[in-house]
């Protein structure tokens, strides 16, 4: 079928011109500290030197610097790093000036509710893992965060519960979905990705498969609450990475492989908490290894970039439907997803990267920051 | 002596091809239309990067032509999109039995 005839089907031309009402958005990230209260098992932000900077803490500094990032064009941020509610006044700042983006959060520390960013609250495990995974800063058991989180944001509707998947927390997800489906709070599904050199035992290995069929039990069982679509899951627990399965848009992935893309790969930069940012971490996670990246930001940009890789047949255009209906979901303020198009019919996405191509980008090197 | 196939592609055509793909994007088309030239470059004209994947995916329907996604970043204004695709439809002309 062609692309027009596959627009011909109501379903599908309803729910693609919905969609592309949203490609406007231009985004990039920021860390705005290099403060947390916890020390994550495989955290991106802690990883390699990049984070080793002197914070910009000055409201004015980051109003000023934000209007440049809108003159350059960007409408929607993100501020990630390191934990962005120890830092209200910068948010605020950021805010006053581009309204429109995500807070990525631990959620220990409440977000004024007037900031009106979608809000991403990590989720990693039960009562029993969470603890273990996320510790103190001072390297102690850290404390169980969902309780915490559903207490600081009750009834708050920015948030969308952000649970990443491990090689040890599948069954985890269980507790964690009743705990947030009860509060009428919605989640999504994040699968951990090895930061470069990393012999963390988070790591997936062989438990792909079970991370999918768990996925599709959620989805089934929490059709109000899960922000999730079948073809999330099977691109998302592939055994290809993201960037083998479609190529990686972001600069650095693209430096990498010695290629060039438009959109995105033009406009995104990923910058540090002193407003300075290099080319190679262009990146939503700038230090995982392209070779094992499953991230849930990195999909959004991927997989939603590549209409082109999903026209060949009427079930992959549904796959990629749904995964940008919920990618639009998870990031965009208000947005309400559609039903399901797709159905998983045991065939698995072919890799467009040859094996050499394959492998990690270079890890980042401290090389003199440019603003 | 081999006859040559006329493998021209009218840039009216390709231009058409690309608002095609606009329809129902938030790009203000109606402007576009007149004020996009041959030569303009689509980032500089505010063109989304999804309008364009689109616009490409068309053309690979429209001329029977692969479009490599490497290649996009390459065809970066109707002129460039002309030039690729003549050359493809010679070198798939020059594939063909005469």
């Amino acid at each position: 079928m062609s692309l027009t005839e596959l627009l011909e089907v109501p379903a599908l031309g309803e729910r693609y011109a919905k969609l592309k009402r949203f490609f406007f958005i231009r985004e990039s990230t920021y860390d705005v500290t290099s403060a947390c209260q916890l020390s994550c098992d495989g955290c991106y932000y802690f990883e390699g030197d990049k984070y080793k900077v002197k914070d910009n803490r000055s409201p004015d500094a980051w109003r000023a610097f934000m209007q440049k990032e809108k003159e350059r064009g960007i409408n929607y941020v993100i501020l990630a790093g390191a934990e962005p509610a120890l830092v209200p006044k910068v948010v605020r700042a950021c805010h006053d000036v581009v309204p429109f983006g995500t807070v990525a959060s631990n959620g220990l520390k409440a977000l004024d509710r007037d900031l009106r960013y979608r809000v991403h609250l990590s989720v990693w495990g039960d009562g029993t893992g969470d603890p273990k995974y996320r510790k103190y800063a001072n390297g102690k058991p850290g404390p169980y965060c969902l309780p915490v989180q559903l207490k600081n944001y009750r009834n708050d509707d920015r948030v969308v519960f952000s649970y990443t998947f491990n090689n040890q927390n599948i069954d985890e997800v269980d507790e964690a979905l009743r705990c947030v489906d009860g509060e009428g709070h919605r989640i999504t599904f994040n699968v951990f990705s090895a930061p470069d050199r990393s012999t963390s035992q988070l790591q997936i290995r062989d438990t792909m498969a079970r991370m999918r069929e768990k996925m599709f039990w959620a989805i089934e069982t929490y059709p109000r609450s899960v922000l999730y679509s079948y073809y999330n899951a099977v691109v998302h627990t592939s055994k290809h990475s993201l960037h083998s399965l479609f190529v990686c848009p972001y600069p650095r992935a693209l430096q990498a492989a010695q290629m060039k893309g438009m959109g995105v790969s033009k406009t995104f930069r990923s910058y540090r908490a002193d407003l300075t940012f290099t080319e190679e971490a262009n990146c939503c996670v700038p230090d995982i290894d392209c070779s094992d990246c499953r991230h849930y930001a990195a999909g959004s940009v991927i997989v939603t970039s590549r209409l082109n890789l999903h026209v060949a047949s009427e079930a992959q255009f549904r796959g990629w439907l749904d995964y940008v209906d919920t990618y639009l979901a998870v990031w965009v303020p208000g947005y309400e997803r559609g039903q399901n198009l797709y159905r998983f019919d045991g065939k698995e996405p072919a890799p467009v990267l040859p094996l050499p191509q394959q492998a990690a980008a270079p890890a980042h090197r401290a090389l003199p920051l440019v603003s | 002596m081999q006859e040559h196939k006329d493998v021209s592609v009218g840039l009216e055509d390709i231009k058409g091809l690309l608002f095609r793909a606009m329809q129902g994007s938030v790009t203000d088309v109606g402007h576009l239309r007149s004020a996009l030239t041959a030569e303009s470059r689509f980032q500089d004209a505010g063109i989304d990067s999804l309008d364009l994947v689109e616009f490409f995916v068309r053309l690979q329907e429209r001329y029977k032509i692969a479009i490599p996604q490497e290649e996009y970043a390459d065809l970066t204004s109707l002129d460039a999109v002309q030039r690729y695709v003549t050359m493809r439809l010679e070198v798939v002309a020059r594939a063909e039995p005469a």
